[in-house]
């Protein structure tokens, strides 16, 4: 295990260098002069000279690329150049908002989907499989923006339940973004739970259990889904993924703090450093989710630690 | 199974229950809510020069000239002033004035301010306003001198803008790094208590304030990005006053008898601006007659839905010196078919209008197309990407372009000099590439006589020569729309934006 383990965060170098250059590179595939785009039509003369210094713009761009990734390595990724903070310290301070919300979501994708995929398998063609499938392909398709303003139309202003936006206060802020960010991935979470246990119901170790006598709910609970789990993690890992770098429209509307709205800031202020600090951020923990997911692949599939010895 | 679900309600509810605890509890009775686009960025002056910052930073500072929402300069930190010369000006500072840290307001404050915005190391946005001023003097506790480097008579407008704002040393020199974010010292009436980064920043009123208290005890200025949501958290009455409203929403509240709309003309002009110095554009006739061709008034009403009026020159009414008088041009594709026919195309040219992917210019751009096309004259739009088109307008490499100009300092020299000014091709700000030695004249000598009459006459001399001459087309004021539940007293937009909370009431 622990070999699998070292082996797969090896592999994350390559990866995270791929990204570094990526992100290094966005700063000059824009057309323009970065100094100009971040200054814009106000600024005189004199402030574009010293910005330019001061991003070393004058240099050529594998010296200020490797410069640049030195500092990263050592968690300086440069001031940002809007609020003269340091932009670690500005990410650090928006990640927990977007986790929040993002494990929630997940955590609620994941109480109502697999539910929902077990309930559709067992009861293939039903109405109540079809109403479920109609539902999650209407989650899955509802643009974001729509849904989650057409809830605050209903929850705040019409029935006055729950506050529009904000994290003021207590669990009420918490619903309605939630929901809105839980949707999509609920329907995602459902219809892949029902797929592999429609496929795990017709295995023979389910009829093999089935004629031993087993309890029906035993079957469908013990043997059918502990087996057809393993795939559904992998979406759940996906999605939990999505979630932290997507939460973006969700955040902005409900005027929610978290790094989607600081990405979205810095890209439109042209904030480089900034915009460079939380792609750099979405990568990570996007890779980060995915070792997680291997891990607990492994954990839950034990022929996969055999295969890796 | 049922054991998983246990366990992850168990979290669900344990995950609420902490984030619970952990919020301050926000709207008291006695509390004003007030909701912006955007979360300010810093609450030191001396970085950026956002609307966001500036707002808040309105309550916590103040500056030694007060420039209200009449625009009128007025007594703040200082209680009045003196030019002793062309360079010199003397300030006599107000007493009994005290730092939210209980530090007393002296000239030594004055000094370090601004000695710190002008260090080489600053990094403050707007530094470049007072980088005319080359020595602060202080005499004794309350008496300052300021020298400028060359005569500037706007100075006292520029020491009204919200980066003038005087700090205390101790504050800034205790705080460190946190100054600005954790740390924010002024003598205004609301100080800063905390500041959840991009929800909301608190400010309580501060007792020892030298001037009429501020009328209520908490101020939360919310970040609401969407001006949907803002539109409704006024309409459910979570916040009180909310700026920046757009259209679609102004024209839902306009009929809500909880809420108030204040309609104001901002500093923000915008217009066409052609390459003064590229042909057809570098004979008069052809930038007349394309002024001619345009109905300006029914394109800015329709694009805009109202919140924006057809600008009669370069400078907003609001400004110190503009020339209300001015007439625009009467829309007359007759005239214009015979002025360019005059000017050598009797049947027309081809050319082409850049504008940047912000949609309103776009639209600008296109009804401006139209009516090009009636006189004759065949205009490509081209939507240039940001970077681009500054740095080519900045080049001189345009025919026509759509750009907006604020004048900040509400005073004509900053929305004429940059913009009109042959010492100012290009980047600087004047991208029309326009030059007349007279207008170079009478902007040098506004800016150094201090005899408002003679300035004002000077602009006006200006506004005309620029009228004829028509390197622009002036097209529009932007109006701003801020509202407010029906149970706010005093509150007054200010045009600049960085609206004043001091006098507010909720009842």
């Amino acid at each position: 295990m622990a070999q699998f383990l070292m082996k797969r965060i090896l592999m994350l170098v390559p990866v995270v260098l791929g990204v570094s250059v990526i992100v290094f590179a966005l700063l000059y595939l824009t057309p323009g002069d970065p100094a100009l785009l971040m200054l814009g039509e106000q600024a005189p003369p004199q402030q574009y000279q010293a910005l330019r210094q001061k991003l070393g713009l004058d240099d050529p761009i594998h010296i200020q690329y490797l410069r640049w990734l030195g500092r990263a390595v050592q968690l300086d990724l440069g001031d940002s150049i809007r609020s003269s903070r340091p932009v670690l310290e500005e990410i650090v301070e928006r990640l927990p908002g977007t986790a929040e919300l993002a494990f929630l979501a997940v955590l609620l994708a994941t109480m109502i989907g697999i539910p929902a995929g077990v309930i559709s398998a067992t009861r293939p063609n039903s109405w109540l499989d079809n109403t479920l499938t109609v539902l999650a392909l209407g989650g899955v398709s509802m643009p974001v923006f729509w849904q989650a303003l057409m809830l605050i139309i209903i929850f705040s202003v019409s029935l006055g339940w729950l506050p529009p936006s904000g994290r003021l206060g207590g669990w009420e802020y918490f619903v309605l973004p939630v929901v809105t960010l839980g949707t999509s991935a609920a329907a995602s979470i459902t219809r892949m739970t029902r797929a592999t246990m429609l496929e795990a119901i017709h295995e023979d170790y389910v009829r093999t259990a089935r004629s031993k006598g087993l309890d029906e709910r035993k079957v469908i609970y013990r043997h059918a889904l502990r087996n057809a789990l393993l795939p559904v993690v992998t979406v759940i890992g996906l999605e939990f993924g999505n979630l932290m770098a997507g939460a973006v429209i969700t955040e902005t509307i409900f005027a929610w703090p978290g790094i989607g709205r600081l990405a979205v800031d810095a890209i439109r202020t042209r904030d480089y450093p900034l915009v460079q600090g939380v792609v750099m951020t979405f990568a990570i923990s996007y890779v980060l989710i995915n070792l997680l997911v291997d891990l607990l692949y492994a954990y839950l599939d034990p022929r996969l630690r055999v295969r890796y010895h | 199974m049922h054991r998983i679900l246990g366990r992850t309600l168990m979290a669900v509810v344990l995950a609420l229950a902490v984030a619970t605890t952990l919020m301050p509890a926000a709207a008291l009775a006695q509390t004003l809510v007030v909701a912006q686009g955007a979360d300010a960025v810093n609450l030191d002056p001396h970085t950026t020069n956002d609307q966001p910052s500036s707002r808040v930073r309105r309550q916590i500072y103040e500056t030694l000239i007060v420039q209200g929402e009449d625009l009128v300069l007025r007594p703040g930190l200082a209680v009045s002033w003196e030019q002793l010369d062309e360079l010199t000006y003397e300030f006599k500072l107000r007493q009994g004035v005290k730092f939210h840290n209980g530090e007393p307001f002296t000239a030594n404050d004055v000094k370090f301010t601004f000695e710190r915005l002008l260090h080489p190391d600053s990094r403050a946005d707007a530094k470049f306003l007072l980088e005319v001023i080359e020595e602060i003097q202080v005499l004794d506790d309350y008496t300052v001198r300021i020298k400028t480097s060359a005569p500037f008579s706007p100075i006292l407008a520029h020491l009204a803008h919200p980066v003038a704002a005087i700090l205390n040393e101790k504050a800034v020199t205790e705080a460190g790094d946190a100054y600005g974010t954790r740390v924010a010292v002024g003598t205004g009436p609301f100080k800063f208590v905390t500041w959840v980064s991009q929800s909301h920043i608190i400010l309580e009123r501060f007792n020892e304030y030298w001037g009429e208290p501020a009328k209520v005890a908490q101020v939360v200025i919310r970040a609401i990005p969407e001006g949907t949501v803002r539109a409704i958290e006024l309409e459910t009455g979570n916040v009180d006053i909310a700026y920046d409203l757009e259209p679609v929403d102004r024209m839902r509240l306009e009929f809500d008898p909880n809420i108030k709309l204040f309609m104001t003309e901002s500093l923000s002009a915008s217009y066409i601006g052609f390459n003064a110095q590229k042909p057809p554009f570098d004979d008069v006739r052809v930038r007349q007659a394309i002024n001619y061709a345009i109905d300006v008034e029914p394109l800015v009403d329709v694009i805009y839905s109202g919140q924006a009026v057809q600008a009669f020159g370069p400078l907003s009414p609001k400004v110190f010196g503009a020339h209300t008088e001015l007439e625009p041009y009467p829309y007359d594709p007759q005239k214009a078919r015979q002025l360019l026919a005059e000017a050598g195309y009797p049947n027309g040219f081809r050319t082409s209008i850049w504008t940047n992917d912000n949609p309103l210019r776009i639209q600008i751009a296109e009804v401006l197309q139209q009516y090009l096309a009636d006189v004759g004259v065949q205009a490509d739009v081209e939507i240039v990407e940001w970077g681009t088109y500054l740095a080519n307008t900045g080049a001189g490499l345009h025919d026509m372009f759509i750009l907006g100009w604020v004048t900040v300092t509400a005073d004509a020299d900053y929305g004429l000099y940059a913009l009109f000014h042959s010492s100012q091709h290009g980047s600087a700000g004047n991208r029309t590439f326009y030059s007349n030695p007279r207008v170079d004249e009478l902007l040098d000598f506004a800016r150094s006589t201090s005899d408002q009459d003679a300035r004002l006459a000077a602009y006006y001399e200006v506004q005309e020569i620029l009228r004829e001459e028509a390197p622009w087309v002036f097209l529009l004021f932007q109006v701003n729309v801020d509202g407010t539940r029906s149970n706010i007293e005093g509150f007054t937009p200010h045009p600049a934006g960085h609206h004043y909370l001091g006098r507010v009431s909720k009842n």
